[in-house]
């Protein structure tokens, strides 16, 4: 798939905010309609974008997919420019391994890739959902987290995670960077998909509309904010 | 309406209209049981500290108004009309629904479409953006006479003593009219009061040389970047010549001075209108084709 790109126009642009969605794809999210909620919450982040062009001139938008392995469901893009949202398809284990050295290497090839197109970039924001605990092991997972977030690495992102359906908020609370978020006890998880997308949505247009990253306040309804450790 | 201060248990609310990070507006469908229409209600989050002195200030000078002045105020902004309180805590303000003028319907890519403020941010992206979105793109005459409607709104104001405060793209509304309408009122401030709730400046909408606080110098300097944004095509520039080909080089000075000069002889808003208008009708006449300094 290819995404457009905004072209180079003058040294007086702001710079590019990259925003990576990162969605648990596991056999477990095919339960009841999380995954129809899923594509419904990146459609709406897109009708937002559409609706607000001033965010498409700096916000780029990705989605990667993770389960035994991971995957790149839409590429660092103007989300705006996309007809239709590919599909999610859960299918497997819960690594996040997989999906640490994904991101971090996505993050890489995104950023070499706005630099060679004349773009200036912050610091990407990375929104980690899972609806599980993660089937690899917590050495190996922390080992590629660490990776992630190596402190020599100007791009390393900031990492917001959700904890949804079975997640341990504790574990998600490890991924997190700035915060995190756990669903409350018996939440509906299409409801708690749906309260990730607000949150999303709502940062991703203050951050295009400020040309830099925002984290609006406040806690998605039926969500408790836990410490990042 | 007649009272200033209007209880939330008399209000009976309608639908979400928006959420931002300061409250949450909703329609107002009746006061105290009889239906009431081109109302909305903006309460307030629990976390956001309001001066309800400021907030009951603004509702007054509107009320202290001629019935002729404060119609001229309801037709360029979305000034409160009451306080709303809940029990003996105000929380937030009941306004006027923003004008059907300054809305219009975005076809959607999934199919349907849907209602959205005409915001400033619809007049500076540029021309490619809008087509992808199918929106209108007025000519650039067209776009110099609402920023003269914009600056003439700005200058209205100053004359009564306010200060706009946060200038944005997302809190100018325009139609081609032309005319303007500004919204989220109760970040201004009259004279030297404090505003209802402390707002900061939009990101990439601050004047340098008042980083904290607002006043009328630094309104200046914020029309300023919405008249060069708006001719550059631009929503980051702060660069005058990026603008020199739409302004002309009768309106440059004009946009240095407001942008880069000692806050105290920046030129007032009311120094706008005129040069805006000219070149607007130079542009008109003038066999130049559109769009030559479009990105």
């Amino acid at each position: 798939m290819r995404c457009a790109r905004t072209p180079t126009s003058s040294s007086d642009s702001a710079r590019i905010v990259p925003i990576y969605l990162v969605c648990d794809l596991s056999a477990s999210m095919a339960a009841g309609d999380r995954t129809r909620a899923l594509h419904d919450s990146v459609t709406a982040l897109r009708d937002a974008i559409w609706a607000n062009p001033v965010v498409s001139d700096t916000a780029r938008v990705a989605v990667l997919g993770f389960a035994t392995s991971a995957w790149v469901v839409l590429p660092l893009c103007d989300i705006a420019t996309i007809d239709e949202i590919p599909p999610l398809a859960p299918a497997g284990l819960t690594s996040y391994s997989a999906a640490f050295r994904l991101v971090a290497a996505t993050i890489e090839a995104d950023v070499a890739q706005l630099a060679a197109d004349e773009f200036g970039v912050w610091r990407p924001m990375v929104f980690f959902i899972s609806d599980g605990e993660p089937t690899d092991s917590r050495s190996e997972w922390q080992a590629e987290h660490r990776r992630l977030l190596d402190p020599s690495l100007p791009w390393r992102p900031e990492i917001v995670s959700f904890a949804i359906g079975d997640a341990n908020a504790a574990t998600l609370a490890q991924v997190a960077t700035t915060r995190c978020f756990a669903a409350r006890s018996g939440e509906v998880v299409e409801n708690a998909i749906a309260g990730i997308a607000d949150l999303v949505i709502r940062s991703v247009v203050a951050s295009g509309t400020a040309g830099a990253p925002v984290l609006p306040r406040g806690v998605p309804a039926g969500f408790d904010e836990v410490d990042v450790l | 309406m007649k009272a200033a201060v209007v209880h939330a248990a008399d209000v009976t609310e309608g639908d979400v209209l928006g959420e931002g990070g300061q409250g949450r507006v909703t329609e107002v469908r009746a006061l105290r049981g009889v239906p009431v229409r081109d109302l909305v209600v903006k309460r307030y989050h629990d976390d956001i500290a309001i001066n309800p002195a400021a907030l009951s200030r603004l509702v007054a000078v509107r009320r202290s108004m001629s019935e002729a002045d404060a119609a001229a105020l309801d037709e360029v902004a979305c000034w409160p009309h009451a306080v709303l309180v809940d029990g003996d805590r105000a929380v937030g303000a009941l306004l006027p629904r923003v004008p059907a003028g300054f809305t219009f319907g975005l076809r959607m890519p999934g199919g349907g479409s849907s209602v959205v403020l005409r915001e400033l941010q619809f007049l500076i992206a540029d021309p490619r953006s809008l087509r992808r979105r199918g929106i209108e793109d007025p000519d650039g005459a067209t776009r110099l006479r609402v920023l003269a409607h914009c600056t003439e709104v700005g200058a209205l104001l100053h004359r009564h003593g306010v200060v706009l405060g946060d200038l944005s793209v997302k809190n100018v509304l325009w139609c081609t009219g032309p005319a303007v309408y500004l919204v989220d009122c109760d970040g201004v401030r009259l004279g030297g009061a404090d505003p209802v709730s402390p707002q900061p400046n939009s990101p990439g909408w601050d004047d340098p040389l008042f980083p904290g606080t607002q006043n009328q110098q630094s309104d200046v300097y914020k029309t300023a970047l919405v008249v060069l944004r708006t001719a550059a095509r631009n929503f980051h520039t702060r660069d005058p010549e990026l603008a020199a080909d739409v302004l002309g080089r009768g309106l440059l000075p004009l946009l240095r001075a407001s942008l880069h000069a000692e806050p105290g002889s920046r030129p007032p808003l009311r120094a706008w209108r005129e040069p805006l208008l000219r070149r607007a009708d130079e542009l008109s006449t003038s066999t130049t084709p559109e769009g030559v300094t479009g990105r």
